[in-house]
């Protein structure tokens, strides 16, 4: 009986130790962006100051509230990228098996892990070019071209369930692959149409490096690249940490509200994707 | 197959090679140019980027950096990740496990550039979280300017890399840890082994295989750290806390040298080949593939 006791007052600790190290700079964040600069530098950055102030987190919406449209707009795209070219590319690799299928699965399986450095300079060029420089579309494609190894395989795993009778029947009967995938594929794929989405968005919203070298000027900036600009102009003026902090609030908002309502499906769509690829 | 159904598979194909064979191969290109400046060179240059590279003090530092990254930020993210799993795993389901998931998950979910400016303030010499509990237990002199030292910067990265893996990692390990059967956790208890003993002697060992996977997949994620480092520091002071995407970064857009930081990135994606050959292995050996 005492054993069981002690086991949990000492898993009870760590769980609270991990709870108060996770949620810590969730905390200091609120509490600093809703203090004056003054109090800032005089009270204890972990309580709150003597009133609750909230001019500041206007000020930073005004400062963040024009990327948020931009970065919609790109997190539609990569997530539009996600889920269309993604269980296209699916449907091929589990129930075509034309003859490019061992060397699609070769590069699409070593390309989940290319990282996005290596194509920097071909993405800035083709925009310079084709004069899509700051085109919040053309940056939720890039975005998504990088996430496309990763969703098709989420779309593979998912269709490889689908017994491969059905698509056989449907081709006997003359089906074309446009219909197989219409009408036979694409509504049995709402939950990995969800994860592939959920990804998408999540790294459209969130990428900070193609929105600095793919934007320029000041009107709608995405929205990482204008919380890493105001984070940089607290070097040199002390007392804006309320601001950037207000600023990185905002911007964590739509992440925030999706992995509350959607937890159970993003943990299931991360730790199974990390153990099978 | 019709003619119109070449339609329908054009735009994966036609993404997969763009973005997986064309811009790389376009890269390695660049690599081996002469291309500095804004405007582009495609002049054939040989090894000269990758010798210019290779002397730079910022590459020297990268590479030091991504050992350090892996030898002591993968198994401090681990071992934190095995704390977590545990937690998990003694928690009775319900709304408190269910948050506690919610809030480790939330962490790998946040923007890196977010995750840099929260743990910036927090190491804020002067009115920061850290030291602003040293000054207050009476520690002042203790009180360090983090960011800006050469060394403790590397402390802090990995401190926030901890903070952002370590709970992705905890739940993967928990779903491992249950998908062990039953019978086996039984079997122990039945053999008076303690709580603790059941998990170090029968779920971890396990599930070693898992950790060791995982370990390859973290080693990859954290040496692409970009967002973390480019807000928190730059890479610097100096070039203290360069990695290779903020090399990467600074070597084109900052220095314009876009034929050394081509020739950066092709031996970064040679680094990271070495993590995700064996992992590969493993997934074909394991037909997951």
């Amino acid at each position: 009986m005492k054993r069981i006791k002690l086991k949990y007052l000492v898993s009870g600790l760590i769980a609270v130790f991990l709870a108060a190290f996770y949620l810590l700079p969730y905390w200091t964040a609120l509490v600093t962006a809703t203090k004056p600069p003054l109090e800032i530098r005089t009270t204890n950055p972990l309580l709150p100051g003597s009133e609750m102030v909230f001019s500041y987190a206007r000020t930073a919406w005004g400062m963040v509230n024009g990327s948020f449209i931009t970065s919609l707009r790109i997190a539609f795209t990569s997530m539009a990228v996600a889920i269309i070219v993604g269980s296209i590319g699916g449907y091929y690799l589990s129930k075509v098996r034309g003859r490019y299928v061992f060397g699609l699965l070769a590069i699409l399986s070593i390309g989940i892990y290319i990282p996005s450095t290596v194509r920097l300079v071909p993405l800035v060029r083709v925009a310079k070019n084709l004069n899509l420089f700051g085109s919040p579309e053309y940056i939720g494609l890039a975005i998504g071209g990088g996430q496309l190894p990763v969703v098709t395989f989420i779309f593979r795993e998912f269709y490889r369930k689908v017994p491969d009778p059905l698509v056989e029947a449907a081709e006997i009967s003359g089906a074309s692959h446009w219909q197989i995938y219409r009408y036979v594929m694409l509504p049995l794929s709402r939950t990995a149409a969800v994860t592939a989405g959920i990804i998408g968005f999540t790294v459209g919203w969130n990428n900070l490096i193609l929105p600095l070298i793919l934007t320029s000027g000041s009107s709608g900036r995405p929205i990482m690249a204008q919380v890493d600009l105001m984070s940089r102009a607290s070097a040199w003026e002390i007392g804006v940490w309320n601001l950037q902090l207000s600023g990185a609030l905002f911007a964590m908002l739509p992440i925030v509200i999706i992995y509350i309502i959607l937890q159970e499906q993003i943990v299931q769509g991360w730790t199974e994707g990390a153990i099978s690829g | 197959m019709k003619k119109s159904d070449y339609l329908l598979f054009f735009p994966f194909f036609a993404m997969v090679f763009i973005f997986l064979v064309f811009f790389i191969a376009w890269t390695a290109g660049v690599s081996f140019s002469d291309w500095v400046g804004v405007f582009p060179s495609y002049n054939f240059a040989g090894l000269a980027p990758y010798k210019g590279l290779i002397g730079a003090s910022g590459f020297q530092r990268s590479i030091v950096n991504t050992l350090v990254f892996v030898g002591a930020g993968v198994p401090l993210i681990t071992a934190t990740g095995i704390l977590v799993a545990i937690v998990l795993d003694l928690l009775p389901s319900g709304i408190t496990s269910s948050v506690m998931k919610t809030i480790f998950i939330l962490s790998f979910g946040l923007a890196q550039a977010i995750t840099g400016v929260l743990w910036a303030w927090i190491f804020n010499p002067t009115e920061g979280v850290i030291n602003g509990f040293f000054e207050s237990i009476g520690l002042e002199g203790v009180s360090q300017s983090f960011l800006t030292d050469p060394y403790l910067v590397i402390l802090a990265i990995l401190i926030t890399l901890i903070w952002r893996f370590s709970g992705y990692c905890g739940l993967v390990f928990f779903g491992a840890i249950n998908s062990v059967p039953n019978s086996h956790r039984e079997a122990a208890k039945i053999d008076g082994a303690s709580t603790l003993q059941v998990y170090r002697h029968v779920l971890f060992p396990e599930i070693r295989g898992v950790i060791l996977m995982f370990s390859l997949l973290l080693s990859m994620m954290v040496i692409k750290t970009f967002g973390i480092i480019w807000t928190m520091t730059g890479g610097g002071p100096g070039i203290s806390s360069m990695i290779f995407p903020v090399l990467i970064y600074r070597k084109m857009f900052s220095s314009f040298n876009f034929a050394q930081g081509s020739a950066a990135a092709m031996i970064f994606l040679a680094i990271i080949m070495v993590f995700a050959m064996p992992y590969l292995y493993f997934q074909y050996k394991g037909g997951e593939l």
